[in-house]
């Protein structure tokens, strides 16, 4: 199957609006969860509402590494790695000194912003070998 | 350098022969100019499917674009 450039320029779109989406729903389900008093049901549902949009905005993502040419979809595995890595390494890290060390308790909400970072870093780097 | 082959190529020197640039080149292999731009130098060696796309787009062999150092 070959992905055309119209198709990458549309997973990129999908990954935007999703996680536009997905930011406005947390800060939306934030705000309002408190004040509302909602049905404890409704909460466990609507929590959900964010992360279906995360979902879509990841299948945007693969189309786009899908849409790239052999060396940049090496160098987004690379960041992946990278990103996986570092993620495992400073959540465990951090879950030891918890335990240990009595730190105060992190929400895992944390993890996603880090993959994030981890990734965009570890992509970085391994551009810079190939320049 | 890839498990101890060290692969050189004549790619610059052909684009120049066609009067292409990176860009241009980039764009008839259907890759990013970066991409174009690490074959050149030598950081990335090709797949076999890019690497037949080369050959014919150039008219030549794949021996005689990518070369063995060791050969």
């Amino acid at each position: 199957m070959t992905i055309s450039a119209d198709d990458k320029k549309q997973g990129w779109r999908q990954f935007t609006i999703g996680m536009t989406l997905y930011a406005v729903l947390i800060i939306g389900l934030n705000v309002l969860s408190g004040p509302l008093q909602l049905d404890k049901r409704l909460l466990i549902a609507l929590t959900f509402v964010p992360i279906l949009a995360a979902l879509w905005a990841m299948l945007g993502w693969i189309k786009v590494v899908r849409g790239q040419d052999e060396l940049q979809q090496k160098i987004v595995s690379e960041g992946v790695h990278w990103a996986v890595g570092l993620t495992a390494l400073s959540t465990f890290s951090y879950g030891l000194l918890e335990s240990y060390v009595n730190l105060p308790r992190l929400s895992m909400m944390w993890v996603v912003p880090l993959i994030g970072v981890t990734g965009a870093l570890g992509q970085a780097f391994a551009w810079r070998r190939y320049r | 350098m890839h498990g101890g082959v060290t692969v050189k190529n004549r790619l610059r020197e052909l684009r120049g022969e066609q009067g292409w640039s990176q860009a241009e080149l980039a764009a008839r292999l259907g890759v990013s100019r970066q991409t174009v731009n690490a074959l050149e130098v030598g950081k990335y060696d090709p797949s076999l499917p890019l690497a037949f796309k080369l050959a014919r787009l150039f008219g030549r062999s794949i021996e005689y674009i990518f070369t063995d150092e060791a050969a």
